[in-house]
């Protein structure tokens, strides 16, 4: 009987046979199709359930002969495929949303650089007890990222910022961490002057990003202390970017932005022509840093300015002591007691104190380059970013904590740099989880949570190694016992042929 | 099921190729015909047992030729083959019979004829 179709019956056939192994399709499509369309009904359009059912769990069934078969021919390929294929279901079965938690403390060792951890876009970690950039350094491979650690103990890379280097040479970019640790604000450069800002929630990995600024650069300078808006300097390419663009510069200026990406009017007492602001703990005062180095704490309710006399660099965002009594800064102490701005050395400002008291002579803290001013862990301790070794003498990245009154210095955190190969930067802290590494804390997790597919690599590991050991054990059955094979597949047939 | 047992698709597909060499459609008709309308193999079921027979040598393919531009098989029972149904059946007739003298032995289960 000559079958008729207009071409839509055939094609639904032929997608259902599709689903077979390739060999058998090789061996059988044309026939099946041939008796599938005789079968057919008249008038039929395309495959009806009954017969998308068979044709599915045959398929299945000609797909487990296909295994058998292959089994027989390379068990070792086999098995390492099987382990691949239950290992990488196994792995995306238990991976379960990352444990989230509020950042209380540090832990004792910080994640290592590593090129398996996934994004936050992907896994979002929860809000961070921690957030830098590693990988500068390394002379080959160098791929810088930048890290949120979740106080859940998922550490994930901050691929906004890493999405938004341009003009940084594959750097991040700029990145600020929110006061309770649970979003990211990330700047970024624009060569064409259009640059914006976004923000990243680490709980759910929402981003909002605004329009743009008009300016080559936005860099994130401070939270308002309650987390719902973030303080934005607007200003010029950085110093590596190519020379050969041309982008007309506005005035540098301060913009307040809301979470939704929204202009606020900027703080009471704040111009937008200062270059640096933090906000007092509490929210009631803010220190505001001219372009010309000059500081004034600010009434946060009347804008009310007051003068410091002091010329020098907020030391960074966490700049107040936690009793809002002591301002870091950048600075350097003269023998004359003058104080100068400096990028070697911390200065301690007593903000009420009157001058003519002792406890208004400045503390000053000779800390060496590339430190950084992390924040605070009491009100009389700060905590420094620097470089130290460990116990083997290899360098390693530290957060160490500085008391003022007595100068002991205590190692709060460390960030293993592969002695020194992937350099540590830029490191974030909420307040709180500074104040909670003073004294005991609890243990770290035992293994870093970086990501779903992270995995993979070991599972692949783990198929290779049960694959050669399945290849090696037949190779040795076969050669060792011939005829002992020749019974097991002779008795494997005749199982298989119980089915018939 | 012992180990020289078949099932239904696979007796009933040698059942069809007992009477000479068939192609897919034919036997799917004939398995449709010899049940009375109560199997219906579907084109996947049918080309499953197909291939397990094969493979045990119990069918073979007869010849192919093309019909209406599309590629047709026939297939037929090997000895084996053969033989295997000729024992399935006899072992299918024997256990039917003791079922039927057994109910006609027990009338309190119905079946008083």
């Amino acid at each position: 009987m000559a079958v008729v179709t207009d071409g839509s019956l055939e094609s639904s056939y032929r997608r259902l046979l599709r689903l077979y192994p390739s060999r058998w399709r090789q061996h059988r499509e044309e026939e099946v199709l041939a008796v599938l369309l005789q079968a057919a009904a008249p008038g039929q359009a395309r495959a009806t359930p009954a017969e998308r059912h068979d044709l599915l769990l045959a398929a299945g069934r000609e797909h487990g002969r296909a295994a058998q078969r292959a089994a027989r021919r390379a068990p070792g390929r086999t098995a390492a495929l099987a382990v691949l294929v239950g290992g990488t279901g196994f792995v995306l079965v238990t991976a379960g949303a990352p444990v989230q938690a509020a950042p209380s403390a540090l832990p004792p060792v910080l994640p290592a650089y590593s090129y398996l951890t996934q994004s936050v876009s992907t896994s979002p970690p929860g809000p961070a007890v921690a957030a830098y950039r590693q990988g500068n350094g390394a002379e080959l491979a160098d791929f810088p990222q930048a890290v949120v650690v979740g106080a859940g103990g998922a550490v994930r890379r901050l691929d906004l910022a890493e999405d938004r280097d341009e003009a940084m040479q594959g750097s991040p970019g700029s990145f600020l961490l929110s006061p309770d640790g649970s979003h990211v604000a990330s700047g970024r450069y624009d060569l064409s002057g259009q640059a914006d800002i976004a923000v990243q929630d680490l709980r759910t990995g929402k981003v909002a990003t605004t329009s743009s600024l008009g300016h080559p650069s936005v860099t994130p300078v401070a939270w308002s202390p309650d987390g719902t808006s973030v303080l934005a300097s607007l200003g010029g390419l950085p110093w590596l970017a190519p020379e050969d663009q041309p982008v007309p510069v506005p005035p540098a200026r301060l913009v307040l932005l809301g979470l939704d990406g929204g202009l606020l009017p900027l703080p009471a007492g704040v111009s937008d022509d200062a270059a640096q602001v933090a906000w007092a703990p509490g929210g009631g005062r803010l220190v505001v840093q001219t372009a010309d180095h000059e500081l004034a704490v600010v009434d946060a309710a009347t804008g009310a300015p007051r003068r410091l006399g002091v010329s020098a660099d907020l030391a960074g965002v966490q700049a107040w002591s936690p009793d809002g009594a002591l301002l870091a800064t950048s600075g350097a102490c003269s023998p004359e007691g003058r104080i100068g701005v400096s990028t070697y050395d911390l200065v301690v400002i007593p903000v009420d104190a009157s001058d003519s008291t002792d406890a208004a002579a400045p503390t000053c803290i000779p800390v060496g380059v590339g430190n950084q001013l992390v924040g605070w862990a009491a009100p009389r301790v700060l905590v420094l970013s620097t470089t130290t070794e460990d116990q083997t003498g290899a360098e390693q990245h530290a957060l160490v904590s500085v008391d003022l009154q007595d100068g002991t210095r205590t190692e709060l955190a460390t960030i293993p740099t592969g002695s020194g190969n992937y350099h540590v930067g830029d490191v974030q802290v909420p307040a709180e989880a500074l104040a909670g590494s003073l004294g005991e804390r609890l243990h770290p997790p035992v293994a870093w949570d970086r990501g779903p597919l992270a995995q993979w690599p070991g599972v692949v590991l783990v198929a290779g190694a049960v694959g050669g050991l399945v290849a090696v054990a037949a190779a040795v059955a076969r050669r060792v016992g011939p005829g002992l094979t020749d019974r097991s597949a002779r008795r494997r047939d005749d199982e298989r042929g119980v089915g018939s | 099921m012992s180990r020289s047992g078949l099932q239904e698709p696979s007796f009933l597909v040698l059942t069809a190729l007992a009477q000479g060499p068939l192609h897919g459609y034919a036997i799917l008709k004939d398995v449709e015909t010899t049940s009375s309308g109560s199997v219906r193999l579907g084109v996947g079921t049918l080309y499953g047992a197909l291939e397990r027979l094969a493979g045990r040598h119990l069918v073979e393919i007869a010849s192919e030729e093309v019909v209406d531009s599309r590629l047709r098989r026939t297939y037929r029972l090997t000895e084996d083959g053969a033989a295997l149904l000729a024992a399935e059946a006899r072992r299918r007739h024997e256990q039917s019979a003791a079922a039927l003298s057994r109910l006609a032995r027990s009338p309190r289960l119905g079946w008083q004829s």
